[in-house]
């Protein structure tokens, strides 16, 4: 229960008495119509929980893209060849167990000659415009925990974190007023669910929008027509105010007359974004689009390249399937299947549109696998030493950090924790990751917790 | 063992504010009020207006509360009218005009029944059927959405 505390200045009074207020509603005035007044408002209030908001330091990229394959696919039959490893077969691996070869043909692409199996021959011939980081490394090597590390920083379930997208949006803001700033779809339901888009301690307006691999959110569509929706919208932005302007009234009234009107705009604007059968169908044939779950990745860069062109500050995609622990080579065809084509031409297509000059694309997944075989037709789980890579904004081309062992067991060169990884991520989004805090419970928290080094060595 | 844990904010959403606004639940109850509100046919409009009021904040509405609900209430029906009247010139042979306002709230109560409404009861029980209980269910679902009703102050 809270206590009301009438004699407290509010930050309405605030506004109202101080001598900034005045110049405030002047240029308010100033602009004119009740939509530029409100934009005005919202830009220049920096109570707006959601206002666009300086970084530490001038960024290198704007948004993220985050490509996410659940499961963790394996990097050693994928794009992390290594040459030791192919004539290694049969032998007893570093932590016992046979070392097994890759079953996938690899071949250099691009300038940079970096390697691919025959799975992505599509991704591949992008291969100059990524930044791979072949050293990384984390701490649980079970799905659940990892999962949320890798979404929040920290796998411990005593204390939920807020997930990377909204402590983006809580240290940048949103660009786009008529969008959520963080957006992710066709989500997880396992390891964590919510959590992994979750605002946890952080205000709510910073949780990620879940939508799914159809584009499709509830409620989205108005339940009256437009005229009659705003008349009884302007009753409910009535009754608020009211309640706002009553003295002890919670400082929360005000976010919920905004997220009011986020909403009602959200109707006219969200689904005219995610109706991708508009897009050419050159474009369609690029990605791949088709019904189904086939289809669905293809679907879901389609969507993402939508989303982040209208200023969506963080997108994250999510692929399924990648848990190999039988059935690996039949399941890596299929799953590249799905997600190849779509990868390469999300890269292409963000590339040509001049979105990779200020757009970050992370792909990968919550671990790697073992080298050696689990079963007749199967790999575990290897937290020692994976790949992920970037793309586009901040990061240099055609390039690659770190590394793992010969036989691709455990990273041994540019190391690259879960927490350095987020402190690089946010770095090249203009923040510190040492001063994005927010305090909750007696201490400051922040997305590395009390680690994280930013491994500059990537930037272009 | 005690976990210390400071004050978490109370925020609200834009996907809760669209569930408030669009969601088949939210409507239906709408409707159920103000239904249970028009039934009682001896009663003023600004009476109807103090019930709705101390259902769902507890307390009276100021005059001028009350008169806002009146103007909203006359200026929303006559937009329903006018809007339907349109609905029904384009399309005379799909709105059977005849159908007595009761079977909406027949169409209600059979959700009641035991197990599973069909859904196509629980479409047809939250749309309107006339002018008038349209206007009520959008005035008590105001009540519902408001930051008053959602907040423990």
């Amino acid at each position: 229960m809270s206590e009301s505390k009438p004699l407290t200045t509010s930050r309405r009074t605030l506004l109202k008495t101080a001598s900034c207020g005045f110049g405030y509603f002047a240029l308010a005035g100033l602009l004119g119509s009740a939509t530029t007044k409100a934009l005005a408002e919202d830009l220049l209030n920096p109570a707006n929980p959601l206002a666009p908001r300086r970084p530490n330091f001038t960024p290198k990229a704007r948004r993220i893209i985050f490509l996410y394959m659940e499961g963790s696919m394996s990097t050693l039959d994928t794009f992390q060849y290594k040459e030791a490893l192919q004539k290694s077969g049969g032998k007893s691996g570093p932590g016992g167990g046979t070392l097994t070869p890759s079953r996938f043909q690899f071949k250099q692409y691009g300038q940079s000659g970096a390697w691919f199996s025959e799975l992505m021959p599509n991704i591949g011939t992008r291969a100059d415009d990524l930044c791979f980081l072949r050293g990384l490394y984390t701490d649980t090597p079970a799905h659940p925990q990892a999962v949320v590390q890798l979404h929040t920083g920290s796998a411990n379930a005593a204390l939920t974190r807020p997930s990377m997208g909204a402590w983006l949006l809580y240290g940048l803001g949103t660009e786009n007023q008529d969008l959520p700033g963080f957006v992710t779809v066709n989500p997880t339901i396992d390891f964590g669910g919510a959590v992994n888009y979750g605002s946890a301690f952080l205000p709510a307006y910073y949780q990620g929008t879940p939508i799914t691999d159809q584009g499709f959110m509830p409620n989205l569509e108005a339940a009256s027509p437009k005229d009659l929706q705003r008349q009884q919208l302007d009753l409910i932005q009535g009754m608020n105010r009211d309640l706002a302007a009553t003295p002890g009234a919670p400082e929360a009234v005000d976010g919920v007359i905004k997220s009011y009107e986020l909403g009602f705009r959200m109707q006219d604007k969200v689904p005219a974004l995610l109706d991708i059968s508009k897009e050419p169908q050159h474009v369609l044939d690029a990605y791949g689009v088709k019904p189904g779950p086939w289809g669905s990745f293809a679907r879901q860069c389609l969507m993402a390249r939508r989303l982040n062109e209208a200023g969506v500050r963080f997108v994250e995609i999510r692929q399924p399937g990648w848990d190999h622990h039988t059935n690996l080579h039949q399941g890596l065809i299929d799953q590249c299947r799905m997600i190849d084509q779509p990868t390469a031409a999300l890269l292409a297509d963000l590339k040509q549109r001049g979105l990779l000059e200020d757009t970050l694309v992370l792909f990968g997944s919550e671990f790697g696998r073992l080298p050696t075989s689990e079963g007749v037709d199967g790999r575990d789980h290897n937290i020692t030493g994976y790949s992920m890579f970037l793309a586009g904004a901040g990061v240099k081309k055609g390039f690659s950090y770190g590394a793992t062992d010969e036989l691709g067991m455990k990273a041994v060169e540019g190391r690259m924790h879960m927490n350095d990884l987020h402190a690089t991520l946010l770095s090249l989004m203009g923040l510190d990751h040492e001063q994005l805090t927010y305090r909750y419970a007696g201490r400051n928290f922040r997305l590395t917790d009390v680690a994280g080094v930013v491994q500059n060595g990537i930037f272009a | 063992m005690a976990a210390c844990v400071g004050q978490r904010d109370a925020t609200t959403v834009a996907t809760q504010a669209l569930f408030m606004l669009n969601s088949p639940f939210v409507r239906e109850q709408s409707l159920y009020l103000a239904d249970s509100l028009l039934a009682s046919r001896h009663q003023s409009d600004a009476e109807r207006i103090r019930r709705a009021y101390e259902l769902v904040l507890s307390r009276d509405p100021s005059p001028q509360e009350s008169k806002k609900i009146r103007t909203f209430l006359a200026r929303y029906k006559d937009s329903y009218s006018k809007l339907h009247e349109t609905a029904d010139s384009n399309q005379p042979h799909l709105v059977n005009t005849s159908d007595p306002p009761s079977d909406i709230t027949a169409g209600i109560s059979r959700a009641d029944d035991e197990g599973d409404p069909p859904k196509q009861t629980i479409e047809r029980a939250i749309q309107p059927e006339n002018p008038k209980q349209a206007a009520w269910a959008s005035f008590v679902q105001s009540l519902y959405a408001s930051a008053e009703f959602e907040f423990v102050r």
